[in-house]
């Protein structure tokens, strides 16, 4: 933390390297989101990449009041709700790939296959705001209030989309 | 009693996400009611069930590479809009400046001195480049 303080302020007044660094550091929390999200690594690529142009361009506006990763997932979760309005074709050819590699290191004991595959589509079939709501909760522990912070909606509705999530993930069960 | 199994479930929801209490109230109504204890249950159910989506995520250079790249680009070009704005600025204002000369009755003064000037200006030319070559060696 001390670390990142010291390199956004060397970014901030156009150190190319400190920016680089940080960004490589949040790479993986970027990708990762974006790829539970759009379930396609191309498209997850464009917007990492579209995250990294505004975040250099806008490194100086960053305050600091929050931690640069809450920051960059904001500024992503902006970019997939433009890329979905701009395109509607996000596919979904890639979950089976993807659910198949996850599904061999789980603890078979404990997790039924069937259950996790069930949950899987189901989540990927949420509307997209509940869906960023549910992965920032369940995935990267946002509190309701950081979560409102990055989605720009009230406390109130980050609660009601995630209760709704619970109940329909219920329904599987 | 008549409690509101809907509230008790959306107060529990709020504790599985560590966003409340598990209060001796809510407690005890777990214990007591049976579809809400099966509530609780299936939340923990859920919290199990959650694909990984464990990926091995490596970072790819090119995608952060390409990043600034495309920055340098955005702002050549901002750059460019900036200065085409200056040009656009100061033209008008010459030109402005030379319509009011000429509405005041200095069109034949103009006319003299832009002939004057598009027959002396390449004569000024190679002592451009003598200065210009001065700078480069220096
Ligand atoms: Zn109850």
């Amino acid at each position: 933390m001390f670390l990142e303080k010291a390199l956004l302020e060397k970014a901030k007044l156009g150190d190319r390297e400190s920016l680089e660094i940080l960004l490589r550091d949040n790479y993986k929390i970027i990708y990762g989101y974006l790829l539970k999200l759009t379930t396609n690594e191309d498209i997850t690529k464009d917007i990492t990449q579209e995250v990294m142009v505004k975040a250099i361009l806008n490194i100086k506006k960053f305050k600091g009041d929050s931690k640069l990763s809450t920051w960059l997932i904001s500024i992503a979760s902006n970019l997939y709700k433009d890329n979905l309005r701009k395109s509607n074709q996000i596919s979904s050819m890639q979950i089976e790939e993807l659910s198949v590699k996850d599904s061999q290191n789980v603890e078979e004991t404990v997790i039924n296959k069937d259950t996790v595959r069930k949950i899987e589509k189901m989540l990927l079939d949420f509307p997209y705001e509940k869906r960023m709501a549910f992965i920032l909760k369940n995935y990267y522990n946002y509190s309701y209030e950081e979560i409102g912070t990055i989605l720009k909606c009230p406390i109130g509705t980050v609660r009601s989309r995630l209760h709704y999530c619970i109940k329909k993930l219920r329904s599987l069960m | 009693m008549s409690y509101n199994h809907e509230k008790i479930q959306e107060k529990l929801m709020d504790v599985f996400y560590k966003e409340g209490e598990l209060t001796k109230e809510l407690k005890s109504h777990i214990d007591d009611c049976s579809e809400c204890n099966s509530f609780w249950r299936d939340l923990n159910t859920i919290e199990e069930n959650i694909p990984s989506f464990d990926l091995n995520i490596e970072v790819d250079e090119r995608v952060i590479g390409g990043a600034f790249r495309k920055v340098g680009i955005l702002k050549e070009k901002r750059k460019n809009i900036k200065d085409l704005a200056l040009f656009a600025t100061i033209a008008s204002i010459i030109l402005g400046c030379v319509g009011l000369l000429a509405n005041m009755g200095y069109g034949k003064s103009i006319i003299l001195v832009q002939i004057f000037l598009v027959i002396f200006a390449p004569l000024s030319i190679p002592f451009m480049i003598r200065q210009r070559l001065v700078k480069e060696e220096s």
